[in-house]
């Protein structure tokens, strides 16, 4: 058997070489998909905060208004989504976790693992170190605009070199743990890590 | 392949991926084609169930999508119908590539949920919206070659009359003990148009559809919010829940 | 609504009739699901799927509570069903 038949004229879309802005085995799009594993939650401004854990131990929380007088950060970030596309300068707003920890008065993460928990129950986990230096957020503006709800707002997490489902839609606590805990669609099988540029997808790869 | 008889209760057998011949392309509507397939070895289906069908390029890149079957399980060919979706991935080249001759993978039937039979006994009232239809017009092609004599009323949702896929067979499908059809056109309406020219909405319903008390089984099938509405509003007016089945359309690639 | 923001709006087990059918001998979609939440029972094929470009998430109708994921990966099928406390499926369609 030589495999499956081949359809005529049949050519997926345009996928990346491994150069450039865009990674291995992604396409590029001009506008903004949305993929969600639950309903977008109605976002409640008023009982909204933001939590920092250590294990079970908070170590600081903002409500909204709090949150949003903390210093700002502006980005403009390439965005990498596991079902194959990608969108170049995407800008962002919003607090990075390094002024986070500053404001929770730590200098380091207290824990090497993270795990972020958003409303409606989704979690990811990453390693703290992805989450400083500049490199993550969460972000409550989008393109200048707030974070619209399908999106993830009013916050959401955002690890942009990382797999796009790294970034937490509507995130409401990180907790820094002392191993690794596989978040919701880790334990169904996708990535721990989640490098869009060596193609981390799946557990394995 | 030749079946005179539908199967009543679906085979319960591992489902392999079998090789699709198109032997005909039909143009329905501008957007939407219907592709006539050959086959073989297939085991027949029920109306309302759906097939997976699989393409592979030259550099065995794969796409993967499913389309509800369009034709009666008395008719000799198997046939599906296609909307072509702005973007989409495989829906572009199934409504708009292929032709006779070219070949795809198919795996299926598949569905024990969203299937009705002349068996059943009762009235029919069916809601689709869009490509929606191609399942219910499945069930009203079964019921023509059954000769089912219950009453039947499809109402159907479409955005402009061009949209409206099977159009001149829906025509005749009305008439003594035929079933009716109702079309509501939502975004523009040909001169002299006199039918509905809105939204589904509970007034539609109460209009076209069958009271509560008569117990028709109803099928609704299109786009999410067209589907949870009417569910919703036909629950409202007094249908028990386990007599509406739902089959919901839309996306499934990440970026379609 | 775009097409695109669409991609947010739920289907339903039907769309993962196939992919159930890979690990039960029999079809599914039929099978009905009582929810770990609420106790709702609701056919498979009429629950809400969310997320389906990445794996399905099935959700009740009535208490959103997660009933089932289904994801596909190169090293095989994962089905979690953390919400569903009981499936029955019909002698007609064994």
């Amino acid at each position: 058997m030589s495999g499956p038949p081949v359809s005529r004229g049949f050519r997926g879309r345009q996928r990346g070489a491994p150069s450039g802005r865009i990674p291995p085995g992604q396409h590029l799009v001009t506008d903004f998909p949305v993929l969600s594993a639950g309903p977008t939650p109605e976002p409640d401004l008023t009982a909204w905060n933001f939590m920092l854990e250590d294990g079970q131990s908070p170590i600081g929380q903002w409500s909204w208004h709090e949150f949003e007088a903390l210093p700002q950060t502006e980005v403009t970030v390439d965005i990498h989504c596991v079902t194959t596309w990608s969108k170049l300068d995407t800008r962002w707003r919003g607090v990075t976790i390094d002024t986070l920890l500053e404001a929770a008065g730590l200098s380091e993460p207290p824990g090497p693992f993270v795990l972020a928990h958003s409303d409606g129950g989704y979690t990811t986990n990453l390693p703290s170190e992805d989450l400083l230096d500049g490199k993550a957020m969460i972000a409550t503006h989008f393109a200048d605009e707030p974070l619209d709800p399908e999106h993830g707002g009013p916050a959401r997490l955002l690890v942009p070199h990382l797999y796009l489902w790294k970034s937490a839609k509507w995130v409401r606590k990180l907790q820094f743990l002392d191993h690794d805990q596989r978040g919701f669609w880790e334990e169904l099988g996708y990535h721990s890590y989640g490098d869009p540029w060596r193609e981390q997808r799946y557990d394995g790869d | 392949m030749t079946v005179t008889e539908a199967p009543v209760a679906a085979p319960a057998r591992r489902l392999q991926w079998m090789t699709a011949t198109v032997r005909e392309v039909i143009a329905e509507t501008p957007r939407a084609n219907s592709l006539v397939l050959e086959v073989p070895d297939w085991p027949g289906h029920r109306a309302g169930q759906h097939v997976d069908v699989r393409l592979t390029g030259e550099d065995g890149y794969q796409a993967q999508r499913s389309y509800s079957i369009a034709s009666a399980p008395e008719s000799p060919s198997l046939a599906i119908t296609v909307e072509r979706i702005a973007e989409g991935e495989v829906s572009p080249y199934l409504a708009g590539e292929a032709r006779p001759g070219d070949v795809f993978e198919l795996r299926g039937p598949i569905g024990g949920y969203f299937v009705w039979t002349t068996a059943l006994e009762g009235p029919l009232l069916l809601v689709a919206g869009g490509s929606g239809v191609v399942p219910l017009m499945a069930m009203l092609r079964h019921r023509a070659a059954a000769g089912g004599t219950a009453p039947a009323t499809l109402l159907y949702s479409s955005r402009t009359v061009d949209d409206i896929i099977y159009r001149a067979e829906l025509e005749r499908l009305g008439g003594e003990g035929g079933a009716r059809v109702v079309h509501t056109l939502t975004r523009t309406q040909p001169p002299g148009w006199n039918g509905f020219a809105r939204r589904i909405d509970r007034a539609m319903l109460e209009a076209v559809g069958f009271a509560a008390g008569a117990r028709p089984r109803i099928f609704i099938c299109g786009p999410t919010p067209l589907v949870e509405a009417a569910a919703r509003t036909l629950r409202d007016i007094g249908h028990a829940p386990n007599l509406i089945k739902t089959e919901r359309f839309g996306p499934t690639g990440g970026s379609q | 609504m775009t097409d695109r923001q669409s991609g947010a709006l739920p289907l339903d087990g039907n769309a993962e009739g196939g992919l159930l059918r890979e690990l039960f001998a029999s079809d599914v979609t039929a099978a009905e699901v009582t929810c770990d939440g609420c106790g709702a029972v609701a056919a498979v094929g009429a629950i809400r799927v969310y997320g389906a470009a990445m794996g399905a998430v099935f959700r009740c109708a009535h208490c959103d509570t997660v009933v089932m994921c289904l994801t596909q990966t190169p090293a095989g099928l994962f089905l979690d069903m953390r919400g569903a406390r009981r499936l029955f499926v019909a002698s007609s369609e064994l």
